[in-house]
C-alpha cells in the first residue's frame, strides 16, 4: 500500500510532510502528526520510508501495481 | 537457479544482503533507514573487489563473445521459415 | 503598484530558477555565487524532489581514458540513432559544450560539497556502456538533493517552496519573469526577472506508466517521477519558445514489467557487463528494440526478460549499492516480491516513447538561451540534454553566464493585464463546483496518446485522437475543479500536459516516414529529407507554428578544439 502510518512510533517532526515530492500528506494540528491526504497520488519513492526517524512508515506494493 | 516460469519465482522468501545490514542497524540504532544506509554502506562497500581490471576484463570480454554468438543466432533464425524459435 | 492589488505577492529578483532538481538548484547556486539576486521556485521541497531525490549512483561523462570530446559529441548522436535513426536529432554543439566542460563542472561539482570522491580519497570511474571505456564517475549520492538544497539556502538563494509556475511574463517578445501559485496556501504570486531559467525536467504523463494501474495510482512511472508534467516545457511554448521532437520522443532502453528496481534497471550499471536479454526458453536475443520484439511476439518467444543471473557475487553486490544509491526503496520492494537478482529474471515490456526528454523538449543553443529572449533552458526541460550529469553542467554553465546577461537586460516591464489573465486561469478551478477532477481529465488524455499514437502510427488514428482531445478542451478543461490549492496543482499540472499532448499529435502528423522506433505505419521507410530537419512548434501571438528545420550541425571551431 502507499505510505501508510504507524501511529504508535511516530514522534511529529515534520519529515514526511515536509519532504514528499508529490505532496500527499496534510499536517492534523489537533492530533500533531501527519495524515494521508493524496494516497492515490503516492508514487512510491520510498522518501518518506526512508527518512523517518522512528521507521514508522510502511509502504508495500499494492495489486494493481504488482 | 529458479525456473521462471515455477510458482516459486515470487514467492520465495529472499532479503538483499545489503538491506538486512540495514534493517539491522536501523533496528539496534533506532535510526531511519536513510541514516542506517550511509552507516552500513561503506562497510559493504568494503567487501566489494572494485578495481580488478584483469577480471573485469576478462568478463566483459566473455560476456560480448556471448552476445556477438546470440546475434548471428538471432539472424540465423529470421532467415528461418519463421515457424517457433 | 497595481501588481500589489493582483497578486498576493510580488517578487523582484535578477534571476528566476523555475524547478529545483538537479539542474536548477546548481543553477540557483551559482548564480548567487556569481553576486546575482536569484529566486528558486520548486512545486515540491528542493531538499528531495526532481528525477534525482531519492539519489544518483553515477555522473557522467568525462573525456578520459581515450575518448575525447569529439567522440563524446559522436556518442550523444549515435545513441540517437539507435533510437531515432540517421542524422542529426540535437543540436551537436550542445553535447560538444558538455564534453568540453566536463572537469570544470567536477571541480564546481566539489566546490558545492557534493562527494565526488569515495571514502578512499580516489574517484571510482565506472565503465560506460557504450564507449566500454570509464569516463563515468561513480557517486554515492543517496543524498545529492539534500546537499545541494542546503547550498542554496546557504548562498541566500530566495526558495519558494511548494509553488507551481502559473505562466511566464512576457513582454515584446521577451521574458520578464512568471506568475505561481503556492500549492499549499493558495497564494498567488508575481516574479518580476530579468532573465529565467527552465529546469523542470521531461515530461512523461501522457502515456500510461509501465505497471498497469487500472485501479487508483496513477503516478508510479518507472523512468520519470510522478511530478514530472512538462510544466518547463509548456509554459516556454506558451510565451512563445520552440519545443522541438515533440513526435519523437524518447524510447529509453527499455521497460520493465515490475517495479523493483531503478528506473531501467540496475542492468545497464553493470559497470561493463550487461543484462542479457532472454526469451521465456531462456535463449539469448539481441538488443530489444520495438522491430525485435515485435519479430519475438509473432514467434511466440515473449515475454522477454532481463536477466543479471550471470553477474558475479561482487556484481551483485555492486547492483545492490547501485540500487541503494538511487532507490533505496527497491531493495524493500524486491524483498517483498522474493525477487532476488542471482536467480530470478526481469520480465520486460514492448518499448514505446513515453519519455519526453534528452530529444525532445525546449530548443537551446550551446549557451543554453533558448529561442526566447531572457529565457535559458537546462537539464531535461532542454533538448540534447539527458541525465543528472548535463544537468548539473548545463545548470553551472548558464548561471556562469548570468552576470553577463543580467547587467544588460534592463529593467523587466511587468503587463498588468498579463498577469490578471494568468491569474484568472490559474484560480478558477477553485470556483468550479460539480465538475472535473483533474485526474479523470489526465486519464482521458493518457488514453488518446495511448489508443491514437502509440508505438505504431498512422494518420487516420492521429487525426481521431486530434479531434477526441479538442473536444476534451472544449469540454472538460473549463470544467476542471480543485477542491483546494493541492488539487489546483494538479490541475495546473493537466492544461500542461494537454498542451504537450496536442503538440505531440501534431507533430506525429507532420512526421510522414519511419525512422528508428518512431514507427509510422502509412509510410514505413525513412524519409532522407527528414535526415538533421526536425519538428519545431511554437506560438505566435495565438497561432500554432509548425515548422520543419535544420539542427545545427558541430561548429567547425568546436570540431577543431575538440580534439
Amino acid at each position: 500500500m502507499p505510505a501508510k502510518i504507524d501511529y504508535r512510533r511516530c514522534i511529529g517532526c515534520k519529515k514526511c510532510y515536509d519532504l514528499c515530492p508529490m505532496d500527499i500528506f496534510t499536517w492534523d494540528e489537533e492530533i500533531d502528526m501527519p495524515k494521508v491526504a493524496y494516497e492515490e497520488e503516492c508514487w512510491f519513492c520510498g522518501i518518506c520510508w526512508m527518512e523517518c526517524p522512528k521507521r514508522a512508515i510502511d509502504i508495500t506494493y499494492p495489486a494493481s501495481l504488482w | 537457479m529458479l525456473d521462471p516460469m515455477s510458482d516459486k519465482h515470487y514467492e520465495s522468501r529472499f532479503t538483499f544482503p545489503l538491506l538486512k545490514l540495514i534493517k539491522e542497524r536501523a533496528i539496534q540504532k533506532d535510526i531511519s533507514y536513510h541514516d542506517a544506509t550511509l552507516e552500513v554502506m561503506p562497510e559493504y562497500i568494503k567487501t566489494i573487489r572494485y578495481g580488478d581490471i584483469e577480471f573485469e576484463d576478462a568478463l566483459i570480454k566473455k560476456y560480448e563473445e556471448e552476445t556477438r554468438e546470440a546475434e548471428k543466432r538471432w539472424q540465423k533464425m529470421l532467415q528461418s521459415s519463421g515457424k517457433g524459435g | 503598484m497595481a501588481l500589489e492589488r493582483i497578486a498576493d505577492r510580488v517578487v523582484e529578483t535578477d534571476v528566476l530558477v523555475m524547478g529545483g532538481g538537479v539542474g536548477g538548484c546548481p543553477a540557483a547556486a551559482k548564480a548567487a555565487e556569481r553576486g546575482l539576486n536569484v529566486t528558486l521556485i520548486e512545486k515540491a521541497k528542493t531538499d528531495r524532489s526532481g528525477h534525482s531525490g531519492v539519489g544518483m549512483d553515477h555522473v557522467m561523462d568525462f573525456p578520459r581514458e581515450g575518448v575525447t570530446v569529439l567522440d563524446y559529441v559522436k556518442y550523444w548522436q549515435g545513441r540517437h540513432h539507435l533510437l531515432c535513426g540517421e542524422g542529426r536529432v540535437v543540436n551537436a554543439n550542445i553535447g560538444y559544450r558538455l564534453g568540453a566542460s566536463a572537469w570544470w563542472a567536477l571541480e564546481e561539482m566539489e566546490k558545492l560539497g557534493l562527494q565526488m570522491k569515495w571514502d578512499d580519497g580516489e574517484y571510482h570511474w565506472v565503465r560506460h556502456g557504450w564507449f566500454g571505456a570509464k569516463i563515468m564517475l561513480g557517486v554515492h549520492w543517496l543524498d545529492v538533493k539534500p546537499t545541494l538544497a542546503a547550498v542554496v539556502r546557504k548562498r541566500g538563494v530566495n526558495v519558494l517552496e511548494r509553488t507551481m509556475v502559473v505562466d511566464l511574463l512576457t513582454n515584446k517578445g521577451k521574458v520578464v519573469g512568471a506568475t505561481a501559485v503556492n500549492t499549499r496556501t493558495g497564494e498567488f504570486i508575481v516574479i518580476k526577472a530579468k532573465a529565467v531559467i527552465i529546469a523542470t525536467g521531461g515530461f512523461a504523463r501522457c502515456y500510461e506508466p509501465e505497471t498497469p494501474q487500472f485501479y487508483k495510482y496513477k503516478m508510479r512511472y518507472h523512468g520519470a517521477p510522478g511530478a514530472i508534467s512538462g510544466d518547463g516545457y509548456a509554459a516556454g511554448y506558451r510565451a512563445g519558445a520552440e519545443l522541438v521532437n515533440m513526435d519523437i520522443g524518447t524510447c529509453w532502453n527499455y521497460r520493465m514489467r515490475d517495479d523493483i528496481t531503478l528506473d531501467f534497471g540496475v542492468i545497464d550499471h553493470g559497470d561493463g557487463i550487461r543484462g542479457k536479454w532472454l526469451t521465456w526458453k531462456g535463449e539469448e536475443i539481441p538488443f530489444p528494440t520495438v522491430k525485435i520484439y515485435e519479430e519475438v511476439e509473432r514467434r511466440g518467444l515473449d515475454p522477454i526478460y532481463c536477466s543479471v543471473e550471470h553477474f558475479p557475487e561482487d556484481y551483485q553486490k555492486r547492483a545492490e549499492i547501485t540500487i541503494a544509491d538511487e532507490r533505496l526503496i527497491s531493495l524493500k520492494i524486491g524483498e517483498d516480491r522474493g525477487f532476488d537478482p542471482r536467480t530470478h529474471r526481469y520480465e520486460l515490456m514492448i518499448n514505446k516513447p513515453i519519455n519526453f526528454a534528452a530529444i525532445p523538449g525546449l530548443y537551446a543553443d550551446e549557451t543554453f538561451k533558448a529561442s526566447l529572449k531572457g529565457l535559458y533552458v537546462i537539464g531535461d526541460a532542454c533538448s540534447g540534454l539527458g541525465g543528472c550529469g548535463s544537468a548539473i553542467m548545463s545548470g553551472l554553465l548558464t548561471a556562469d553566464n548570468m552576470p553577463n546577461f543580467v547587467s544588460e537586460a534592463g529593467e523587466p516591464v511587468v503587463d498588468e493585464a498579463q498577469v490578471e489573465s494568468q491569474k484568472q486561469t490559474a484560480l478558477a478551478p477553485l470556483s468550479v463546483k460539480d465538475g472535473t477532477e483533474p485526474m479523470e481529465l489526465e486519464c482521458a488524455i493518457r488514453y488518446i496518446c495511448e489508443r491514437y499514437v502509440g508505438i505504431f502510427i498512422s494518420e487516420g488514428k492521429l487525426r481521431e485522437g486530434l479531434r477526441r482531445l479538442g473536444s476534451l478542451r472544449r469540454v472538460f478543461l473549463p470544467k476542471l475543479m480543485a477542491k483546494n490549492p493541492h488539487y489546483l496543482m494538479r490541475c495546473l499540472e493537466v492544461r500542461n500536459i494537454m498542451d504537450l499532448a496536442e503538440l505531440h499529435i501534431q507533430a506525429c502528423l507532420e512526421r510522414k516516414e519511419s525512422r528508428g522506433n518512431y514507427i509510422r505505419v502509412d509510410y514505413p521507410e525513412r524519409d532522407p529529407s527528414r535526415d538533421s530537419m526536425l519538428t519545431f512548434q511554437r506560438m505566435e501571438d495565438v497561432k500554432a507554428v509548425l515548422e520543419i528545420k535544420e539542427v545545427p550541425d558541430l561548429k567547425p571551431e568546436y570540431a577543431k578544439e575538440g580534439k
